[in-house]
């Protein structure tokens, strides 16, 4: 008797101990970050006006050609165009022969021009220090277009060596 | 009778060791708030860095991961309105189906991942990937997200 209340009892206490699984869930919190840093980039940092990007070949004296080149400039801060002249300075140039050479930057700048300014880094040229031109940002905004006009004159007293004319200018943004 | 008495309890005792013993089947995360930073800033247009964090789930049942979110949206990496195209995996040992490539923020939260084994604790690895526009730049600043992952048994 004694022993079956014994046994009796154990089984019970163990009925009440035993674990019973029970399905639940247990949530974990991901909290993630990315930095974007301000930056200004030209989308196409190469580019190039070739002979078929003008308005046609210089065929004659006093004669004017045409190009214009459109950049696109990705930023997400106001940023501060600024011209120099890389090959030939920018001016075209073939051999010993060069073309009267002028520019323009029209677009997405505060202050485009509206008028050609020469090749040169003096009073009033296009590649003089001074000559910079200012791309405002707003947020969400982070493609500017930019153009780049360019402009041959031939001599007005002579024909020009015949032949390809080149130069380079170098446009570089900072902010 | 005394003895009778000692025996229940000697009994008792022993029962109540051995229920001890027992383990309750369940799942933790353990290390908890996690917080992860992709460490490469994003200094142009098109870069797409990546972050991962080692999460401990402590279990002794299998247990399947679950992907949501508190409020909708929370999945994407934002400021200020601007959004960076979010992508996330989820890879482990412990995962039966882990993610070989990276899974659409949206994809992410309609996965579920087996955890087929009892642990005891099996670390699980959660990738972010935060892509900048390639045809503009994405307005500056830090970029937020949160995901839950939930354990369930």
């Amino acid at each position: 008797m004694r022993r079956t209340w014994m046994v009796l009892t154990a089984v019970a206490v163990v009925l009440m101990l035993v674990p019973t699984a029970s399905a639940g869930s247990a949530p974990a919190v991901v909290s993630i970050t990315a930095t974007v840093d301000s930056f200004a980039e030209w989308a196409n940092p190469s580019p190039g006006i070739g002979a078929e990007n003008w308005t046609g070949h210089v065929g004659a004296v006093n004669q004017t050609r045409t190009a214009t080149l459109a950049l696109t400039l990705y930023a997400n801060v106001a940023t501060t165009i600024t011209p120099t002249g890389s090959t030939n300075s920018g001016i075209l140039t073939n051999g010993a022969e060069t073309l009267s050479t002028s520019y323009q930057i029209t677009g997405d700048v505060t202050d485009p021009d509206i008028a050609y300014m020469p090749a040169g880094t003096g009073s009033g040229e296009f590649f003089e220090a001074t000559n910079t031109y200012t791309v405002t940002h707003a947020a969400g905004d982070g493609s500017h277009g930019i153009n780049l006009l360019v402009q041959a004159v031939s001599p007005d007293n002579r024909a020009p060596d015949a032949g390809d004319y080149t130069c380079g200018v170098t446009l570089t943004a900072s902010w | 009778m005394r003895h009778d008495i000692v025996r229940i309890a000697v009994v008792v005792a022993g029962l109540i060791c051995a229920a001890g013993g027992l383990a309750l089947g369940g799942a933790n995360w353990s290390g908890q708030p996690y917080t992860l930073a992709v460490p490469d800033h994003i200094t142009g247009a098109g870069q797409a860095p990546s972050g991962s964090l080692v999460m401990t789930l402590d279990h002794d049942t299998p247990c399947t991961i679950t992907v949501s979110v508190a409020k909708a949206g929370d999945e994407v990496l934002a400021s200020a309105g601007d959004v960076l195209v979010t992508s996330y995996k989820l890879t482990g040992a412990a995962l039966q189906n882990g993610d070989a490539d990276w899974v659409a923020s949206s994809t992410f939260l309609t996965r579920n991942y087996s955890v087929p084994e009892t642990g005891p604790s099996d670390g699980i690895t959660i990738w972010v990937r935060a892509a900048a526009s390639s045809d503009r730049a994405t307005n500056a600043g830090t970029y937020s997200a949160s995901v839950i992952l939930t354990a369930s048994w």
